[in-house]
């Protein structure tokens, strides 16, 4: 705090009309996501409400859709806790089209939003590619930390520092935005003047999330200054703190509204309260750093991002003025919002930059010093004169701002996972107990497990994940993917169903900033959604002998059980165990298939043949070296099976009795996967089917491992079962039997059966 | 909360006015100012402001049930009876003995200074605009959250009702909002920047090259109209058949506008007022969080009229607001 004393004495601001306190306003925390230190306990109640309501992932049955791109808040404000931003993986575009007349129409969410989505809710997996796309804006989801508290900031005050038509003739405009009436604030151009109307408009965007508007009295802090209700345009008793709005509806089958208003407000006490991350300690601060402030200052970059800007709860160590400003064609995405035109962007706070690369509003940079060097327009001086400081004044200034709180997070870790190593025992930790070498090398695999990849350490300019965890953190990292991050397998079939292949056989989900997104020819394609599983014990079933497996199979169905069961024998002697198809044989493959088709990383090619020896990227091959390999190897086969509760025990009877153990093996070799690991055939009409490039047929799969089934949801092999029951009552082919049994189960025993698999 | 944007305003000058802004637009003595009728009138919500020659009629009401006032800004106003379960009134023309009144689910209605005659269309959208030239109307409307699917343009010839074939580039609209007449065609406005002109069978698209939805059309002179609309930031355009001139934006959506003269009204979300006079372009002090629907001038032309109410919200019942100042040239 005592830096921005010191940093705004002599700080030439506009106090505004409220006359609002001039200390640094208490808004730090210690811990990222918690509240600001001001929240009473009530309010702290409703906060945890939120935080949890930010958690939820939302599922088809309960609103999910029909079409979205994440199934929670946090899945894309994620990084490095919920209310964070995101890696590159989450990035998203809004799309235009141009009307007759040269409008550029939305052509998003239901037709009505901006926002492209890529997924819709089952049975249809993919949103079609839009036809005309004029253009395409890139969005990275920014970070939530103090953003709400710009709400306690007077409009007098954001207007006293715009200077539209540059009458100081300093180069430096700055306008208002506006909604409503009222100054925006909120968003990459100031284009929301309400976070409520600002959370609405992305739970809709982003989820397909109906709200009906939010009228909302916030309530009272010991603090009269921290009332938000007080800055509601007029002082009622039933304040309405947010703009008017019409309800959002959509088409989905799930009445609207879609969320509650109690977690709207809820959800709107977490985003307006999330506190600041605490900026280094003057104490602590180097020469260097303050020097680079000095240099901040002196190159101009504090007429736009101003160190401090007035609010009622104190000053607000932002670095910005929330006005906008033109940023030069080269940053320009063509998207007006209100008064912003194509090329204007809000000055986007600097508190805890460093945790949140990639920067800008595209994401297009990954280093701050990447960042810099993209300004233009208005900032383009600054950034001259960035470009005549010697080495050691640029790091001065970097080292600056890294002082603005936050540890710098470059490769966008997860927090639990630098921070919190799991142990052994932990859901996430080794099976085995470690030597300090072992422990060691497990840490580094996970840090290259969370850890983002970028262009220059081989990332596809078409990708997946720019991280192995992006798809596998639920409910721990290396678990499995939720319902958003599934990956889009196509193909094309006729109308006498015959199958062909494409050169490529995924839908990339996201490409690099300097792409557009693909699009594809919808005709006769079909689409396959496939969930990412879980890799917990992946390292045991690797270690099943192979001979184990295949005494199971019986596909000729010899012993008349109903239940054929065939080994996926990928050559003469491989035995494919991997995979929803087992098309892949051992853990190694199916770590450098999961590289090279979700991220677009080779490795060497003598280690695997699911990797390639080059993939024709700008990037060097093999792109990871064998020792981070090794690590990474390390990491996923050390990880330990999920954790059976206490009363895992009852009802394996009722398991057996209806069937369900004859594919899924409570174990093999001692590992209690409850999976055969063989192919079955799961019936013509479940689902419309990609043929595979392994042997197994399109209605083969192999038997999934029932291991921690409860906390992967949604169920099968394209998530298209939202409970376990759902899940039981889809299978078909030889999995028939079973649904007829469990069809004729009391209730009772149909939950009994269910409460058992909640213990696996 | 709301502040006065002057970078903003001077652009925002009417055509016709003079480019000077008045230095006193903050001045206390000539700031105008509401007075409040109803801020939580529990009626409803009022969407229409309208003076006949003898009276201001204020229409709107429950989804369930519409309402009219009929009455004047400083006597007040009264219900004046509809049938019992006419749905939510969204628009009125006409004159106090050929009143014609559009409303949700296809409701059209028509006093002949005696009785209501029943107009209404067998269709789910809700008619949100019409006006009435001579023995003539044109009724447009849209969907809405109680119904309805495609924008409609419904015309009365004085027998019978008929459905008018759309432009094709306007043909899957949504909604069309209102509709005008400017002495010497209709002009018709809607969502999405739709604007369309013609004898009310043979439409003109007008290409406006915006998006935002234009709520609200009136013709202050032959040949002339001019345009308001928008959400969250509001749109106002002037023009003929030869071109709308759309100004830059103003500062919240505008739903309604009014004329004495050269001088305009405008009305918009959360009880936004914008004057434009000759001299000056001055914003209202907001006195309700209220959406202001529609703005007219009483029948003696001296005083401005606005009413609103919380209909875009979720909330079960509505309320209106009923505001009026002093016309001060």
């Amino acid at each position: 705090m005592i830096l921005w004393l010191i940093a705004c004495t002599g700080e030439d601001v506009n106090t505004g009309s409220t006359q609002p306190n001039q200390d640094i306003a208490d808004i730090f925390v210690e811990h990222l996501g918690q509240p600001i230190p001001a929240l009473s306990d009530s309010m702290r109640t409703s906060y945890d409400d939120g935080a949890e309501v930010m958690q939820h992932a939302f599922t088809p049955n309960t609103g999910l859709g029909p079409t979205f791109n994440a199934d929670s808040c946090a899945s894309c404000h994620q990084m490095p806790v919920s209310g964070g931003s995101a890696p590159r993986y989450r990035d998203f575009w809004l799309i235009k089209s141009e009307r007759w007349d040269g409008a550029l129409v939305n052509v998003g969410t239901n037709g009505e939003s901006p926002v492209r989505n890529l997924y819709a809710t089952p049975p249809l997996f993919h949103v079609p590619t839009v036809d005309d796309v004029s253009l395409y804006a890139r969005r990275s989801t920014p970070p939530m930390f103090g953003v709400g508290l710009f709400a306690f900031v007077d409009d007098d005050t954001i207007l006293s520092m715009a200077d539209p038509e540059d009458q100081n003739i300093d180069g430096i405009s700055g306008r208002a935005n506006y909604e409503k009436g009222e100054v925006g604030r909120f968003g990459y151009k100031s284009q929301a003047a309400s976070l409520e109307s600002f959370n609405r408009g992305a739970i809709f965007n982003q989820m397909g999330i109906t709200s009906n508007p939010l009228f909302y009295t916030f309530p009272e802090l010991d603090d009269q200054a921290w009332n938000l209700s007080t800055f509601s345009l007029i002082n009622e008793a039933k304040a309405q703190v947010a703009a008017l709005d019409e309800p959002t509806i959509d088409d989905d089958g799930i009445s609207d509204p879609e969320i509650s208003n109690q977690d709207q407000e809820d959800l709107l006490i977490f985003s307006t309260y999330i506190g600041v991350p605490t900026p280094t300690p003057l104490s602590e601060r180097t020469d260097d750093s303050l020097r680079g402030e000095d240099i901040f200052s002196d190159i101009g970059c504090t007429d736009c991002h101003r160190p401090t800007i007035p609010s009622a709860i104190g000053l607000l160590p932002a670095y910005t003025d929330l006005l906008l400003h033109d940023m030069g064609d080269d940053l320009g995405d063509g998207i007006q919002a209100g008064f912003a035109g194509g090329n204007e962007f809000r000055t986007q706070p600097l508190w805890g930059v460093g945790l949140h690369p990639p920067y800008l509003h595209d994401g297009r940079a990954d280093t701050l010093q990447d960042a810099i060097e993209w300004h233009g327009g208005e900032a383009q001086h600054s950034r001259d004169e960035w470009l005549t400081l010697s080495p050691l004044e640029q790091q001065q200034v970097l080292e600056f701002l890294g002082d603005l709180g936050g540890e710098p997070n470059a490769q966008n870790f997860l927090n639990d996972s630098r921070y919190t190593i799991p142990e052994q025992g932990e859901m996430g930790g080794p099976r085995h107990p470690l030597t300090d070498s072992e422990k060691a090398t497990f840490n580094r695999g996970l840090e290259l497990f969370d850890g983002n990849f970028l262009e220059e350490d081989g990332l596809n300019p078409l990708f997946n994940a720019d991280s192995c965890r992006a798809c596998h953190q639920d409910p721990v990292i290396g678990g499995a993917g939720g319902i958003d991050v599934n990956v889009l397998r196509v193909g094309l079939r006729d109308e006498n169903g015959t199958y062909t292949s494409l050169d490529a056989n995924v839908f990339a989900r996201v490409v690099l900033p300097t792409h557009l997104p693909p699009e594809y020819e919808m005709d006769n394609l079909i689409i396959e959604s496939r969930q990412p599983p879980s890799l917990l014990g992946l390292g045991e079933i690797n270690e099943i002998s192979t001979e184990s497996i295949v005494q199971n199979a019986d596909p000729d169905d010899l012993n008349e059980d109903g239940i054929s069961g065939r080994a996926s024998w990928l050559t003469e002697d491989t035995l494919g165990r991997f995979g929803w198809k087992a098309q892949i044989p051992t853990l190694q493959d199916f770590v450098a298939d999961a590289l090279l088709n979700e991220i677009g990383v080779t490795i060497h090619p003598d280690l695997s043949d699911f990797t390639v020896v080059d993939d024709l990227d700008t990037c060097a091959d093999p792109e990871l070296p064998n020792t981070e390999l090794n690590d990474l190897y390390f990491y996923v086969q050390e990880l330990a099976a999920p954790i059976r509760s206490s009363n895992g025990t009852v009802n394996d009877g009722i398991f057996v009795e209806t069937g369900c153990a004859k594919c899924h093996l409570p174990e093999i070799d001692g590992v209690p996967l409850y999976s055969d690991l063989l192919l079955h055939d799961m019936g013509g009409d479940l689902h419309q089917l990609v043929e595979q490039e392994s042997n197994a047929l399109p209605t083969e799969f192999r038997t999934p491992p029932l291991w921690g089934i409860a906390s992967t949801a949604p169920f099968w092999h394209d998530g298209s079962a939202e409970t376990l029951r759902e899940a039981i009552q889809s299978h078909a082919g030889e999995g028939q039997s079973s649904v007829d049994h469990f069809n004729q189960m009391t209730l009772e025993d149909q939950q009994q059966l269910i409460q058992f698999l909640e213990s696996l | 909360m709301f502040a006065v944007a002057h970078g903003v305003l001077t652009i925002l000058m009417h055509v016709g006015c003079s480019n000077k802004l008045d230095d006193t637009s903050n001045d206390v003595d000539t700031q105008p100012t509401w007075t409040v009728v109803e801020s939580a009138d529990p009626r409803g919500a009022w969407l229409r402001a309208f003076s006949t020659e003898n009276h201001t009629w204020i229409v709107g009401g429950q989804p369930e049930q519409g309402t009219i006032l009929k009455g004047a800004p400083i006597s007040g106003f009264d219900v004046f009876e509809v049938p019992n379960d006419t749905p939510l009134l969204n628009w009125a023309d006409g004159s106090d003995d050929n009143l014609w009144v559009g409303g949700l689910h296809g409701t059209i209605l028509h006093w002949n200074g005696s009785e209501w005659t029943d107009h209404s269309q067998d269709i789910d959208e809700a008619i949100w605009g019409l006006t009435v030239v001579d023995n003539e109307v044109m009724a447009v409307g849209g969907t809405s959250r109680w119904g309805g699917d495609i924008g409609v343009v419904y015309h009365w010839n004085g027998n019978e009702w008929t459905s008018l074939p759309l432009p094709p580039e306007l043909s899957d609209v949504s909604n069309f909002f209102k509709v005008t007449h400017d002495g010497t065609r209709y002009w018709v406005i809607g969502a999405s920047g739709s604007a369309m002109f013609g004898e009310g069978d043979n439409w003109t698209a007008v290409p406006t090259g915006i998006t935002q939805d234009l709520i609200t059309i009136i013709s202050p002179e032959i040949d002339q109209v001019e345009i308001v609309g928008g959400r969250g930031t509001g749109v106002y355009a002037t023009g003929s058949v030869d071109g709308l001139n759309f100004q830059d934006p103003i500062i919240a959506g505008i739903n309604g506008i009014a004329h004495i003269d050269n001088s305009r009204l405008l009305v918009g979300e959360l009880g936004y007022g914008l004057l434009l006079q000759e001299d000056r372009t001055v914003e209202i002090p907001a006195v309700t969080s209220h959406i202001l629907h529609s703005a007219t001038v009483s029948t003696d032309s001296t005083h401005w009229i606005a009413v609103g109410g919380n209909l875009a919200t979720s909330d079960d019942t509505y309320e209106g607001s009923i505001l009026y100042m002093e016309n001060t040239p």
